[in-house]
């Protein structure tokens, strides 16, 4: 049951009409439902992993309330370091534990050393880099002091399973999110309403353009054959446009679903192309996760090794995005793809600009300045290639794709349906348009509301006439 | 909560009827295309189509029938009214319609049933190569009903609007820009009254050792007798007939005989002709003949189409009707 099928309709409405209605007067009673609801999606989508995902709420649970209990700093620390081994160590055996023996199997290989390893047959949950970091940010954020244990198992359970954002994100935070659950939800007409209208732009983004612009990508980089240097850009260019419309599209949908409950789930893009240099990029991509890495991986290392000062950033930042690039997947185009993005770092570090001013100035007809333009095309370049690393599935198909690049530069791509890459213009000029508000469906700011509901139905329509390509989210196998 | 309810409703409503509008709009544009299927089921549809001799079958009937060859020698009208890789209950369902459109207050002389070893079982339409045909009839009751029951679809696809066309990119597309008079989209059509020849070479991918048992569904079976039966009420001859198939394909079915006996059977109950042209017949013996093992060639299809017009000849099956 994926969050864009007519199954979730059927399955929400259900939910939503229950969470509001006379038989959930105290919030316990809307938790316990959302609960239960959780616990169905996820079975719905992988019954076996139910009890594991029922077991480790349950221990991180009591170790949450053991951190705080402790008055004693070192079995606190000792019990934090058990959680997060715990969460660290599940990821790794569900993972990595094949990534690991063949690296090692292949490195054996490589000086000589003849090996008849086998990959285990192990499945890893469904979105297990999701909740563990979830549970692993908890007992952080409780050992921190940064919030107090929650008490109600039944809020704790529901904020690491909550069903929108299980499969895909985004990565909420414990100390937003708790709380929210600890207090009944009445309905919100303009959230709700909103809510509605991200769900449906996250639709307009999944259905219209990432399972359209999936099809073209497949066809060419699935295949075997050696595109040509101008095609290969062009592919990479719909894949970065593909898997931006595909996750925001997911976490839209995520949110929105979260609105019309009436909690504020994390954000998670903010209009990640119109970034001015990487730095910023990250502060627009996956913002549940960078926010993630940096509070609990850059920040303390950064610390740790400010007497090296710029070097020690280096150094932090790089492990940083080794960390990102892993999150990902056992496999060494997530570690190069992580790498790459780390040393893009390295002058913005050197040069001092890591946090320099990202406004981006407005020019003529409301455009940004050919400055800011510039710099914009620049970072834009620089993520599509490292799409690239993150496509391939092999080094050898990256190695491929590398070459590919150097022939027939000057050839004329192919582009696939024109049609698709109109509603790619589409959406950045309603992104351009929307930049500062969440989505770029808010336009709630527009008083008639004939106009409004125009605009809802010129995008169903878009919907309607584009939609029906059957391709599962990217993100939820990770 | 109740402006938001009231609110949705309303938007629903709107958005409901546009897409009424919307697909009638498809479906009307999809009427205008000229393509094979399309203008096919126009010519179902259309009374002022009125032949004399019509075959039902799947893609056997489509491309071994030539009318070129029937009309020339049996001095008649006929058209191939086919559904490509579907089976008998889509034959009889065209039979439904034509009886509805066409021959509601008399009959076709003759119907040639053409069928193979695959047409006891029900197919899903919805899962067909060529589903998209079925899109713009549902606005014919009985289209719709047989649909949904027997064909894959459900009461979303009949009751919905555009609902059924949600996926259909090319189809939505296609219909829009007809009903808006494009004529760049109006298709092009390659039949000549619903038979198509092959010209390509021979070619079949799937042949080797293996076997398989066709199976057979008892209620196909049934409805195979009150076809037999409505004809035999209405006066209608028919001709059964197996059109070739190469030997390396029957090679391959275990119970193609069982199959073929219970056609026999059933057509010999009701005094109507069965006819086997498949193995051993000798034109089922030489691969050169074929496009592909279901399907003759369209030079084959002539010499075919015309042993079966000399049967139908020398039978005397049309005279005096």
């Amino acid at each position: 049951m994926t969050i864009n099928s007519l199954a979730f309709l059927l399955f929400f409405s259900v939910v939503f009409a229950l969470y509001y209605s006379p038989l959930s007067p105290k919030g316990k009673v809307q938790n316990v439902l959302l609960l239960l609801a959780s616990y169905f999606f996820y079975g719905y989508t992988d019954l076996r992993m139910l009890p594991l995902l029922l077991m480790v709420t349950g221990i991180f649970y009591l170790v949450g309330q053991g951190i705080e209990k402790y008055e004693d700093q070192k079995q606190s620390d000792y019990l934090l370091v058990s959680g997060i081994v715990l969460g660290i160590g599940m990821l790794v055996y569900f993972k990595y534990t094949n990534f690991f023996i063949q690296s090692f199997a292949n490195l054996l290989n490589a000086v000589g050393l003849q090996t008849n390893w086998h990959s285990l047959k192990i499945v890893a949950p469904v979105g297990i880099s999701f909740f563990v970091f979830r549970l692993v940010s908890y007992v952080i954020e409780v050992h921190r002091g940064m919030m107090s244990a929650s008490k109600d198992i039944l809020a704790f359970a529901t904020y690491v399973a909550f069903f929108p954002c299980m499969l895909s994100g985004p990565i909420d935070r414990p100390d937003v999110f708790i709380p929210q659950l600890q207090q009944r939800r009445s309905f919100s007409y303009d959230v709700s309403v909103d809510g509605l209208r991200q769900i449906l732009w996250g639709l307009f983004k999944k259905v219209v353009i990432a399972d359209n612009l999936a099809q073209f990508v497949d066809a060419y980089l699935g295949g075997e054959s050696l595109l040509s240097g101008s095609t290969t850009i062009i592919v990479a260019i719909a894949y970065t446009f593909q898997i931006y419309a595909d996750f925001s599209g997911y976490s839209d949908m995520a949110i929105g679903v979260g609105k019309l409950l009436n909690l504020k789930v994390a954000r998670n893009f903010n209009h990640p192309f119109f970034a001015v240099n990487i730095a910023d990029f990250w502060h627009r991509w996956h913002m549940s996760l960078t926010s993630w890495v940096t509070d609990y991986v850059f920040t303390p290392l950064n610390f740790s090794f400010r007497r090296l000062r710029k070097w020690g950033m280096i150094f932090a930042i790089l492990v940083n995005f080794l960390i990102v690039g892993l999150w990902h997947g056992a496999s060494w185009n997530y570690v190069i793809y992580g790498l790459y993005h780390g040393l893009l770092f390295v002058p913005l570090i050197l040069m001092g600009r890591m946090n320099a001013n990202t406004e981006v100035k407005i020019g003529w007809l409301g455009l940004p300045i050919p400055k800011d333009f510039l710099r914009m095309i620049l970072t834009f370049v620089l993520v599509v290639f490292g799409m690239l690393i993150f496509r391939c599935s092999t080094l050898g198909q990256f190695a491929g794709v590398i070459t590919s690049l150097g022939q027939g530069l000057m050839s004329v791509p192919e582009i696939g349906a024109v049609d698709n890459w109109l509603f790619v213009i589409i959406m950045l000029v309603a992104e351009w348009v929307g930049r500062k508000t969440e989505h770029a469906l808010d336009v709630s700011y527009v008083r008639s509301r004939v106009l409004r509901w125009s605009i809802y139905l010129l995008v169903c329509f878009a919907v309607f006439m584009k939609g029906g390509e059957t391709t599962g989210f990217i993100y939820q196998v990770f | 909560m109740k402006k938001f309810l009231i609110n949705i409703v309303l938007f629903i409503l709107i958005a409901g009827l546009l897409a009424t509008a919307l697909d009638y709009a498809i479906t009307s544009g999809l009427h205008k295309r000229t393509d094979y299927v399309q203008e096919v089921w126009n010519d179902v549809m259309n009374p002022a189509v009125d032949p004399d001799v019509i075959v039902l079958g799947n893609c056997v009937a489509l491309h071994d029938h030539s009318p070129h060859v029937i009309d020339s020698v049996l001095n008649v009208d006929s058209y191939v009214f086919a559904m490509s890789n579907l089976t008998f209950p889509y034959h009889d369902f065209m039979w439904e319609m034509l009886k509805q459109h066409k021959y509601k207050d008399h009959s076709p002389k003759l119907i040639i049933l053409a069928l193979d070893y695959s047409d006891l079982v029900y197919r899903e339409a919805k899962t067909n190569m060529e589903n998209e045909q079925f899109l713009s009839l549902f606005y014919d009751k009985r289209a719709r009903e047989f649909l949904c029951k027997h064909g894959g679809y459900n009461w979303l696809d009949a009751t919905v609007p555009c609902y059924r066309y949600y996926g259909h990119k090319k189809r939505i597309k296609y219909g829009l820009m007809n009903f808006l008079g494009v004529s760049k989209y109006a298709g092009t059509s390659e039949h000549y009254k619903g038979y198509i020849g092959l010209d390509s070479e021979y070619s079949f991918s799937e042949r080797g050792d293996r076997t398989f048992t066709q199976p057979i569904d008892n209620n196909v079976i049934a409805l195979l007798d009150n076809f037999m039966t409505d004809c035999y009420e209405r006066g209608i001859h028919v001709v059964v007939t197996l059109p070739p198939i190469c030997y390396e394909l029957t090679d391959m079915v275990d119970n193609d005989d069982e199959v073929y006996g219970v056609y026999e059977s059933l057509a010999k109950e009701y005094g109507f002709d069965f006819i086997s042209y498949c193995d051993p017949f000798w034109m089922s013996m030489d691969t050169t003949f074929f496009q592909s093992p279901n399907h003759l060639n369209e030079r084959m299809s002539n010499i075919y189409s015309l042993e079966l017009a000399n049967y139908i000849n020398s039978q005397q099956l049309l005279d005096n009707r």
